[in-house]
């Protein structure tokens, strides 16, 4: 089936399921608002959610930008100085594991309701996939491309520019596809624990307030925020190996 | 450009890949390397590309070391897997060589596509064409800087046998019009012949040379040249020889 079509349905069927789940089990519309509701919220509180998108927006992007940086700083340094990836292991699968939460409040804790401590949780959800993904995609150059670029005696600037890195590239994109998402999901859940502004701050006020007809209203925002991301990266990996499916007749 | 292997050796941790091997391979010559697998051929061509390094004994690239004619931009290489970065066309494959190495007394990689028989594939990418077409961009590759020496490992082990015919004919087809040393590893004794000046029989556990053989047939070799007597007299010389080599390696 056509993925667009599959996409289309989705959005199609998607309100039906909700409006026949409150018809079931005839939930009340203070803890499960009908469709309608919803878009009446986002519709009059417009100018306030744009408002706080940008703000996650933007601390999402900021991550990112910082992790894709460091990742890929490290990854090339893991290529040349393999010592280097040595002694960074230990430190990767500790930094990696340890809950973000805990290291998310003592980043409040140092450095108070400030955009760091968000920026640097997006930083520490992405971070790893790129890291790991262009790590690998560096080594994955063909050992018989490698061996033709050394009797041609080119500089370990031609071996990289154009056999590594066009090497790492399909990787690179496949790390985005789970990263790029994962910094606006980073970026909500550090506002959620802590912030005043942005889309996880507004779950926090629409709860303590019990409007579940905001909190599904920035729910819709945040989920359409997230697959616009992970469908941007499908459209640039797309635009990029376009030369992939170009066929022969 | 001359090739000489003194006396050389090579380890691979326990296993002695080349054992005391001696060989002169003269200027313009065609030589192919042939014996069973684990006798050391692909190392005395990779030892010659400058890629490994001998355990002991030395090879001489025209009185110079294998990586100094590799600065000098003397030698070109294809194995058996094509080396073609698949998000490049054929053309800007072989323009790759040039981007490296310069410009200088090169040929136009365009030129020698059409004159590969590829005119039309100028702009396609590796997984576009068929194996056959690949190795031909991978050989257009390792020729358009126009190398003394042309190191050749297996480059249709790959192909059909029919394919692998043709681009054998091909191959003769495209080094009579040239003055090329060439090294050439190869499991067919067929392919061997047809080719070579000298074939070199190596045998294996250790790596040695077991007999070198001259291959007296006139050229061109055609491909009516193959159902020839002369022609399968000498590779029935060839193989007897190949057996021979078997047996020492048991």
């Amino acid at each position: 089936m056509n993925e667009r079509l599959a996409y289309i349905i989705m959005i199609v069927s998607a309100p039906i399921i909700w409006l026949l789940t409150i018809r079931i089990t005839e939930a009340p519309s203070f803890l499960l608002p009908p469709p309608n509701m919803v878009a009446d919220i986002m519709l009059s509180e417009h100018q306030d959610l744009l408002f706080h998108t940008r703000i996650t927006l933007v601390t999402a992007l900021s991550g990112y930008v910082v992790a894709n940086v460091i990742a890929i700083s490290l990854s090339v340094s893991f290529l040349y100085l393999p010592w280097l990836e040595a002694l960074a292991v230990p430190w990767t699968v500790v930094i990696k594991n340890v809950p973000f939460v805990t290291i998310a409040t003592i980043m409040i804790i140092i450095l108070g309701d400030t955009p760091m401590p968000k920026i640097i949780i997006v930083v520490l959800v992405t971070f790893f996939p790129i890291l790991a993904n262009v790590t690998k995609g560096l080594k994955s150059a063909d050992s018989v491309m490698l061996d033709r670029m050394q009797t041609l005696d080119s500089s370990q600037w031609e071996i990289f520019t154009k056999i590594r890195w066009p090497s790492a590239l399909p990787y690179y994109i496949a790390a985005h596809e789970i990263a790029f998402t994962g910094s606006i999901i980073g970026a909500v859940v550090a506002e959620w624990l802590f912030a005043r502004e942005g889309l996880g701050a507004l779950i926090v006020r629409g709860m303590s307030q019990y409007r579940a007809d905001r909190v599904w209203a920035v729910t819709i925002l945040a989920s359409a925020l997230a697959v616009g991301a992970y469908l941007l990266v499908k459209a640039i990996e797309k635009y990029l190996f376009r030369w992939q499916v170009e066929d022969l007749t | 450009m001359t090739i000489e292997f003194s006396r050389v050796s090579k380890q691979f941790g326990e296993v002695e890949a080349l054992d005391d091997v001696s060989l002169t391979i003269d200027d313009g010559e065609f030589v192919t390397l042939i014996g069973p697998s684990g006798c050391g051929k692909t190392t005395m061509l990779r030892i010659a590309a400058g890629l490994e390094e001998p355990s002991a004994g030395s090879v001489a690239v025209n009185g110079d070391t294998p990586r100094n004619a590799c600065r000098e931009h003397q030698i070109g290489v294809a194995f058996q897997r094509p080396a073609l970065l698949a998000s490049r066309t054929a053309l800007r494959n072989v323009g790759m060589t040039l981007e490296i190495t310069g410009r200088d007394g090169a040929l136009s990689p365009g030129d020698l596509l059409t004159d590969f028989g590829l005119g039309e594939f100028h702009h396609h990418y590796p997984h576009q064409l068929s194996g056959g077409m690949q190795q031909r961009v991978n050989i257009a590759a390792a020729l358009v800087h126009d190398p003394a020496i042309l190191l050749l490992d297996e480059p249709f082990g790959a192909l059909d046998e029919l394919t692998r015919e043709s681009m054998g004919e091909w191959l003769g087809g495209v080094l009579s019009r040239s003055s090329k040393t060439v090294i050439f590893v190869t499991h067919s004794v067929e392919e061997a012949t047809i080719l070579s000046d000298r074939v070199v029989v190596l045998s294996a556990r250790p790596g040695r040379i077991s007999e070198v053989i001259e291959i007296g047939l006139p050229r061109p070799r055609s491909r009516a040249f193959r159902t020839d007597d002369n022609f399968l007299r000498e590779v029935a010389r060839v193989r007897s020889s190949l057996y021979r080599a078997v047996e020492l390696s048991n």
